[in-house]
């Protein structure tokens, strides 16, 4: 009986103290390990772009114009490993250039709307009453319209530029954040151990963090991995329909809409970023699925 | 009794909780859980709140600690300080005075916590002493529980019920509060854990002269424990006197009605099944013109008075306050 108690002691701090623990169980996952490898190569290929990158990205050769990529058609050459576009821009140089804009792009909006998210979240779930009310009457307005509605309104009304495209996906995404982190709080602050804090003497403040923030990011870590591959196809498609990144801007979403009318002799140019945010979407929900796996054992 | 020696003063006290209305346009409906109760609790006694579930103990005791604000009405503390029943700063200032213990011992700690982070959240919450003292002032506590230093390391779910809630008290010590209210910290023990609190609170009140009100609804637990005994029914005080009086001399028919409740040998030997109050406790969410016992009192000498006033809690004998015209 002694020993048990102290092995299962022994156990439940390991789980529990070490947030370590937690980051190197997370690494023996075989998939978690690989994608977060791709990931960290792409990103790394995007910071050193002006390095890699063969051509500068606004390079035109008139004569190169369409050349396939390598392996793909006897025009194809080493000088142009995925090809050129119409105006015989390289591919490959202008993807470089185009993920730096991509990943900034969804980086920053999913900081936007998980920093809104869970904020108001809290503020709803602790405050409650009239708070509550109308935080989540304006979560109701905005879900019951599609995100590219919204997108497509505000970009009207505000220049496309990186910043305004930023807080545009940023802003159209929090609702559903503020709503999970809200149910997250009242769930908890029904249970007598918050009863007991406040009988302690303890403000919202200190239970917020004491019990909350550290819960209620952990449990949106998942989510902030999947929403940062979202928020890189919603960018590309706001680009490819052309209210997105504008000229002389790369981004995904721009290198593929200017393949748009050559998909029939020159796939290459819309296919071959698009398999880039398929990768970047892919490895990026392996990771989130690793996670939720690790820290729900 | 001088007027030093009484430590809570509650004065015509409502709590009314309104229910969600059934349209926007609708009348609020309210759940009336406390419905004026005046009382004087003495320094340094320990007291048994009585009473039937639902009929506003937990209430009560949540407004005594702070937590729940009553509609109406005033507690005052150690006589010249009022508390207030508006102002979130008196929580802070309150929960030194008074704790409340809640029922669930183990749903009132924070989960995935060692005893001594937990131990440590009052003292951290009011800003008491620096790391080295705030250990000495735990380990005193725990000496004084009689729990092991070694309860410290352990993770509140590995351990046993009993400790588990003396957590719980040790928690409410480590203030040095005055009162401390423990909601049936006991009813979900075993026997020997049980015996083992109610010494502990006797200690206590003992050797810190702590006053404690005790909630409970099993009898024999409170006549055991307890010096003075307020007897519950609906939303008010029926009946209140010292221990041994209130049962030996019930005088109010609910207080009858509970002693006749009680399971003893004799009336087990003689096979007779027990009186139970017949009818069922009215819905607390309309007030009653009268008695609020009217529809179940068995009392010979019920009459229309019953039904249409309000009795008041009086003196009927030395120290033995009923709430009934009959008595």
């Amino acid at each position: 009986m002694g020993s048990q108690m102290t092995e299962s002691t022994i156990q439940s701090r390991q789980q529990t103290q070490r947030p370590f623990q937690t980051a190197r169980a997370l690494f023996r996952d075989k998939t978690f390990l690989i994608s977060a490898l791709v990931l960290v190569l792409i990103v790394l290929a995007a910071v050193f772009a002006p390095l890699i990158a063969s051509h500068s990205p606004d390079q035109m050769d008139i004569r190169a114009r369409l050349t396939p990529p390598l392996f793909f058609g006897q025009k194809a050459s080493f000088d142009h490993l995925f090809g050129t576009d119409s105006l015989g821009r390289d591919i490959a140089s202008r993807i470089l250039f185009g993920l730096r804009t991509s990943i900034m792009i969804a980086f920053f909006s999913v900081m936007i709307i998980f920093g809104i998210g869970i904020f108001v979240g809290l503020l709803s779930g602790i405050y409650g009453k009239t708070v509550d009310t109308i935080i989540m009457t304006m979560t109701d307005i905005q879900l019951s319209l599609p995100l590219l509605v919204i997108a497509v309104i505000l970009l009207a009304v505000a220049p496309p530029t990186i910043l305004s495209i930023t807080v545009v996906l940023g802003i159209s995404g929090w609702p559903i954040y503020a709503r999970a982190t809200r149910s997250n709080v009242l769930r908890e602050t029904k249970k007598d151990y918050i009863l007991a804090a406040r009988i302690m003497g303890a403000s919202s403040f200190w239970v917020l963090k004491k019990y909350f923030l550290k819960n209620v990011v952990l449990s949106t870590l998942s989510f902030v991995v999947l929403e940062f591959g979202l928020m890189i196809v919603w960018e590309a498609l706001l680009s490819f329909i052309g209210i997105g990144i504008q000229p002389p801007n790369i981004s995904l979403g721009t290198i593929m809409g200017d393949g748009l009318n050559y998909l029939i002799n020159a796939w290459w140019i819309t296919t071959i970023p698009g398999l880039f945010i398929t990768v970047i979407t892919i490895s990026l929900s392996f990771m989130s699925r690793s996670i939720v796996r690790t820290l729900s054992v | 009794m001088s007027a030093n020696d009484i430590i809570l003063d509650i004065q015509d006290l409502y709590k009314d909780y309104q229910l969600p209305r059934k349209n926007i346009f609708g009348k609020p409906s309210y759940v009336h859980a406390v419905q004026g109760i005046t009382i004087q609790l003495e320094r340094g006694l320990i007291y048994g709140l009585v009473g039937e579930s639902g009929c506003g103990k937990t209430t009560l005791a949540k407004m005594i600690a702070g937590v729940e604000m009553p509609t109406r009405g005033g507690i005052r503390f150690d006589a010249e300080h009022l508390i207030k029943c508006d102002t979130t700063g008196r929580q802070r200032e309150n929960s030194r005075r008074v704790q409340l213990i809640l029922q669930d011992a183990y749903a009132a700690l924070p989960p995935k916590r060692t005893v001594e982070q937990i131990l440590n959240e009052p003292l951290e919450i009011h800003g008491l002493g620096n790391a080295a003292e705030r250990r000495k002032k735990i380990e005193a506590t725990l000496e004084t529980v009689q729990l092991p230093l070694s309860v410290l390391s352990r993770y509140h779910h590995e351990l046993s019920a009993g400790v588990t809630q003396k957590i719980n008290i040790t928690r409410a010590l480590l203030l040095d509060v005055e009162l401390i209210l423990a909601d049936e910290s006991i009813s979900s023990l075993d026997p020997i854990s049980r015996i083992e609190i109610m010494n502990l609170f006797l200690k206590l009140n003992a050797q810190h002269n702590l006053t404690i009100v005790f909630i409970a609804h099993d009898i024999s637990t409170v006549q055991f424990l307890c010096d003075k005994v307020i007897v519950m029914y609906l939303g008010v005080c029926v009946e209140y006197a010292d221990n041994p009086e209130i049962f030996v001399n019930s005088m109010h028919p609910y207080t009858q009605a509970l002693m006749n409740a009680v399971p003893t040998l004799e009336k087990g030997l003689t096979g007779e099944p027990l009186y139970v109050l017949e009818g069922e406790v009215p819905s607390p969410t309309e007030m009653l013109p009268g008695c609020n016992f009217y529809s179940r009192c068995t009392h010979p000498a019920r009459d229309e008075q019953c039904r249409t006033r309000k009795p008041a809690l009086a003196e009927k004998r030395s120290g033995h306050l009923v709430n009934c015209f009959k008595v």
